[in-house]
């Protein structure tokens, strides 16, 4: 069974990005690069293809490129699947920055350290939802301590998505609904098939 | 990948460093094979180990924590390489020394240009990252069959007469080919408006020619024609192109260039449902 | 909201007051964005004086401002009489002390206010005339309702709380149908989408009505008990065939067809209608024409059912306490105040004092509006940043944010009202407009006890009498103080003036010299109008969730997430103008042009363009360049989405 992560409900996700500034005030990313980013999907509205949003932070993977790859040991996975980094510890290598598939750590020029989403772990561990989760005006984006076990009917891909190179990210998908759009959704989910 | 201008130390410590290992490596095969030796080439290798291993610090964000890069070895690439760069630079000095004080021996410089090649190869493993679309498959191998061709041709073109040995211009073929196959692969990415938004995305045709031509077939026909210090000078030229082009091309995979592949998939669908 | 302070008073975090509930608990990226906002580096900080015309500002001291301010104002005064001075106010930051400005004009001897709204009075006044009040079910209801049907309306943008209970509702079964000419994010999640021509609505409600009513689907039993005119009304839909309404409206009859059976086959069902329906001068009777479909169909006082449009029910508090209103006060529409800074005489306007708003680009005909200020003797702005108005101001005043005064706070789409606590002190030199006014009356030597001695005791003396409730319970958690039921008309009374829902109303007639009927007039710049031989297209400004109109926009968090600023067209239209996805195109028609980038989409209507409106960036296109000071057919709103442009490549 998976660890902790995040699911994202594809059909209640409006891509307003609160999560993205819940994120900057709880953990002081005032001027420095977001930690959360909300990518839109056809948001020209092709009419070809379903139009919805992606909010991506970290994946806590189970098996991260950035832990494997960091050359000082600064990343662990804690138990309940939660991947963190020691600042003390790190380089500012960007080695983790070039080998996560997603571009997840990002590079803190004025302390010369990376920095990444830790799933709000003093806040999970003090029983709180991380704080995206918990801003997220449509409950699109939820915590899950296993979003593998708990979200029924999630898929771990879906169109948009970048390929997981053998990291086996934790974060799960809700199909978006509506009757046209989850119509677009599986024909483009068949047609990426091919 | 976000921050071009953050990578010209780690193209400057790949020339040098590459460089360096392949003079050391190459120098050592062409004693064990040809009994010919190089003492310029050997002597070269350690100050430029030296100077690339002092420039990649400038890379770092903590200089000062530089010496926990090993803590990873056996697990990480990275690790695995500043390892071996340590190594390396510490046989290519004492290899080089032994030379220069008259103390030659043959099993050191042999160890000392198979840890080189050793490095060469830790290099590419580095960047055989399964997340990056122009890092993958070959591009592994280029450090080591560049690094190697480079010091071959280096070697060659001091040897004096003699003729070309066909074990260097067999280096120098062989990495052509690997190189031309990495080409091939680079060339297969579609253009997008995420891997156009790589401003070097759109001349990649020119970088990778650049390093193919000054690298690899330019020597080749001067090494063949008549060896000489311009071969090197070019090659040296287009191992700078070489590195700066793979961290030029970067293209990491994304979810952003991902979506970007999925909307040309969708307009490619409309388009296709309209016909 | 909660928002936390740390012991340098600043904010660490923002979340939403659980005890809210209608917003769940939530907070939007706006809300949220307020911590970057208090603090951020381009808030002005103190009071500004313009050097010389043409020149930049150089601060000064708050005596100097409103001494040299104070004292134009009095010459202006002698020279011309009080009304030469526009006081001008927006929605820009809200409270009931907002009031207080007037605690000063009335003792200056009067000024010109404005009256009407810019947002949404003509679907109020229609929602009055046609149901005698303007209530609603409580927003905890959308949950039950089976089909919700959005009319000109974007929640998923525009009201993401209420768009999570749509979601909630939709997720329990229930269809969610859009009628919007563009596709936007609550069109794609929707069930089904009809993409009417803009300002065909009141054809495409008869439309409907009709069918509903050959099919005899109509609630025969709630006409015949509850309503009046409904022999008028029919008379009226037999103007309304399929054809006719499929030809003005461009959607298949199959369509209406299909919607009018499935709208009046469902109960219940809610009609929640957008201010985006009423921006064109016919607005009152087109959403007279909507808002009749749920008494047709029964959908009246039930849960899950019924008509919303603005839930006004929190604005309960008693008025101010102010001086009474002099002779020589006037006001002009909102709708027109370049026309009226251009024309009006005796006095003709000479000042302009604005606060909480940001005319010179958010009004109709901005640049009109814009180029009248600068000819102005004096303009004074209260404002937190250097805005396109504040930048024409001879002055401008530091405004305070929401955290920096206690204050009460209504809404517009429930109905609690709210205590808002002040948590941190104005920076720098920043006043609250009520000190502002308490400082320019004191300079006056006017009567300043109409200013709160006592700000607890002020405010508690606002709420309404016999409410049941305190200052204290207030501050506790959000209160409804309005007395309604949850259920909207559950007990069938409408206050109209014949005491039921009004398919006809005689009111309207004398009060606005409308047809007692709605019907469906063809717009001065519509889909018909002859005047798209010259401008064919019809331009939407519609709004984003990114800003409330021109506010949050120039702040670095939102721009990262931000919407792009581009003009929405049609690949046919844009085809055949030879003009390319991420080119440049320029927009215009008599009234003025501006160039922005394009995005080619097929999901707006073919003859229809789109740009965001609510213009914040340097550079950036203001598309109030384009529209027209039009005004509403009731109640003095703006006419924004009845502008017809042409495009081509720039």
């Amino acid at each position: 069974m998976s660890g902790a992560g995040f699911v994202l409900d594809l059909h209640r996700c409006v891509g307003c990005g609160a999560c993205v500034l819940a994120c900057r005030i709880e953990n002081g990313r005032i001027e420095t690069a977001a930690w959360r980013r909300v990518l839109p999907l056809n948001l020209r509205r092709h009419q070809a293809g379903p139009t919805y949003f992606l909010s991506v932070a970290c994946h806590h993977c189970e098996e991260p490129a950035c832990l494997k790859g960091c050359p000082s040991g600064a990343y662990e996975k804690r138990p309940d699947g939660v991947v963190v980094h020691h600042e003390e510890r790190c380089l500012g290598c960007r080695y983790c920055e070039m080998t996560c598939p997603f571009a997840t750590p990002t590079y803190d020029e004025a302390k010369g350290v990376m920095s990444k989403c830790h799933l709000c772990a003093h806040r999970v561990d003090a029983g709180r939802l991380p704080a995206c989760v918990a801003a997220c005006p449509t409950e699109a984006l939820q915590y899950a301590a296993s979003p593998e076990a708990q979200a029924g009917g999630a898929t771990a891909f879906v169109p948009g998505f970048a390929d997981p190179a053998g990291c086996r990210p934790v974060v799960r998908f809700l199909a978006p609904a509506g009757a046209r759009r989850a119509e677009l959704f599986r024909s483009l989910e068949e047609a990426l098939k091919r | 990948m976000s921050d071009h201008a953050a990578h010209g130390p780690l193209v400057a410590f790949t020339t040098l460093a590459t460089a360096g290992a392949g003079l050391v490596a190459a120098s050592a095969c062409f004693e064990v094979v040809h009994g010919l030796r190089s003492p310029h080439a050997l002597a070269a290798g350690a100050p430029l180990l030296a100077a690339g291993l002092a420039v990649s610090l400038r890379h770092l964000g903590q200089k000062r924590r530089a010496g926990l890069a090993v803590r990873g070895a056996g697990r990480s690439a990275l690790s695995n390489e500043a390892l071996l760069a340590g190594l390396a630079l510490a046989a290519a000095a004492l290899a080089a020394g032994l030379d220069l004080s008259g103390a030659h021996t043959q099993a050191v410089t042999a160890l000392a240009g198979a840890i080189n090649a050793a490095f060469l190869a830790s290099v590419g493993l580095v960047y055989h990252i399964r997340g990056q679309r122009t890092w993958r498959g070959c591009s592994a191998a280029t450090p080591l069959t560049g690094g190697l061709a480079f010091g071959a041709i280096a070697v060659q073109s001091t040897a004096g007469p003699g003729g070309v040995f066909v074990g260097t211009l067999l280096l120098v073929a062989a990495d052509a080919l690997l190189f031309s196959r990495r080409w091939r692969d680079v060339a297969g990415i579609a253009f997008t408006e995420a891997t156009l938004a790589n401003p070097w995305t759109i001349r990649r045709s020119q970088l990778l020619a650049a390093r193919f031509f000054l690298l690899d077939v330019i020597p080749f026909l001067l090494l063949a024609a008549s060896p000489a210090l311009l071969a090197t000078l070019v090659a040296a030229a287009g191992l700078v192109v070489d590195r700066f082009g793979f961290y030029a091309l970067a293209l990491q995979q994304t979810t952003e260039h991902e979506i970007a592949d999925v909307e040309s998939q969708i307009a490619a669908t409309g388009r296709t449902a309209r016909d | 909201m909660l928002v936390t302070l740390d012991e340098g008073n600043r904010i660490v975090s923002i979340e939403g007051d659980p005890e809210n509930p209608a917003t769940g608990g939530r907070v939007c990226l706006k809300g949220l964005s307020y911590a970057r906002r208090v603090t951020y580096s381009d808030r002005l900080l103190r009071p500004l004086r313009r050097k010389a015309p043409g020149a930049g500002f150089e601060p000064v001291s708050w005596e100097a401002a409103l001494g040299e301010i104070a004292e134009r104002l009095k010459g202006l005064r002698d020279a011309h009489g009080p009304a030469a001075a526009l006081y001008y106010e927006g929605s820009g930051s809200h409270g009931a002390l907002g009031g207080l400005s007037m605690a000063f004009w009335r003792q200056f001897g009067g000024c010109t206010t404005t009256f009407g709204d810019l947002c949404w009075p003509a679907g109020l006044e229609a929602t009055r005339l046609t149901y005698g009040a303007n209530l609603h079910n409580h927003p905890k209801l959308t949950v039950q309702g089976r089909l919700i049907l959005l009319w000109g309306h974007n929640p998923a943008e525009t009201n993401v709380h209420q768009w999570r209970l749509i979601l909630d509702a939709q997720a329990q079964g229930a269809r969610v149908i859009v009628i919007d000419p563009r596709q936007t994010d609550s069109t794609d999640a929707a069930d089904r989408h009809l993409q009417p021509r803009p300002g065909t609505d009141a054809a495409l409600a008869l439309g409907l009505a009709r069918v509903i009513v050959d099919a005899g689907l109509h609630d025969a039993q709630f006409v015949e008990a509850h309503t009046h005119g409904f022999g008028e009304y029919r008379q009226r839909l037999a103007e309304f065939p399929l054809g006719r309404v499929a030809s003005l409206t461009g959607i298949e009859p199959e369509e209406i067809r299909a919607l009018a059976l499935e709208y009046a086959g469902t109960k219940p069902a809610l009609l929640i209608a957008g201010f985006g329906l009423q921006r064109h001068s016919r607005a009152g009777q087109t959403m007279r024409a909507v808002a009749l479909l749920p008494a047709l169909t029964g959908n009246v006082g039930i849960p899950g059912g019924g008509w919303q449009y603005a839930n006004l029910a929190s604005h309960c508090l008693r008025p101010l306490a102010l001086p009474p209103e002099p002779a020589a006060s006037r006001s002009i529409p909102v709708s027109q105040v370049a026309l009226h800074l251009e024309t009006l005489d005796a006095p003709p306007i000479r000042a302009a004092w604005i606060e909480r708003g940001n005319p010179a680009v958010q009004n109709p005909a901005a640049h009109r509006l814009r180029g009248a200020l600068a000819r102005l003797d004096l303009v004074v702005v209260v404002d937190q940043f250097m805005t396109p108005t504040a930048g024409l101001a001879h002055f401008v005043l530091p405004a305070k944010t929401l955290f920096e005064e206690e204050d009460l706070v209504t809404a517009y789409w429930h109905p609690y009202l709210q205590w808002r606590a002040r948590i941190l002190p104005p920076p720098g030199e920043v006043r609250p407009e009520s000190d502002i006014w308490r400082a320019l009356c004191e300079r006056f030597g006017y009567d300043t006890s109409y200013f709160p001695a006592d700000r607890e005791s002020y405010l508690r003396a606002l709420l309404p009498d016999a409410c049941g409730f305190t200052l204290d319970d207030l501050k506790e958690r959000p209160l409804d103080l309005s007395g309604n039921g949850d259920v909207a008309f559950a007990d069938r009374r409408f206050p109209t003036v014949s005491g039921k829902v009004e398919f006809a109303s005689g009111e309207a007639s004398a009060t606005w010299g409308v047809d007692p009927v709605p019907d469906c007039a063809p717009l001065g710049e519509g889909a018909e109008s002859p005047a798209r031989r010259r401008f064919p297209l019809q331009l939407l400004s519609c709004k984003t969730r990114d800003r409330i109109h021109s506010q949050f926009g120039n702040l670095d968090w939102v721009r990262a997430v931000e919407r792009p600023h581009v003009l929405d067209i049609h690949p046919d239209d844009a085809r055949a103008r030879g003009i390319e996805e991420g080119s440049r195109a320029a927009v215009w028609n008599e009234r003025g042009r501006i160039e922005l980038p394009v995005r080619v989409t097929p999901g707006i209507r073919p003859g229809v363009v789109h740009v965001l409106e609510g213009w914040c960036h340097e550079g950036d296109a203001d598309v109030n360049a384009l529209t027209a000071e039009g005004i509403t057919d009731m109640n003095h709103g703006a006419t924004f989405y009845e502008c017809l442009v042409e495009v081509a490549r720039a």
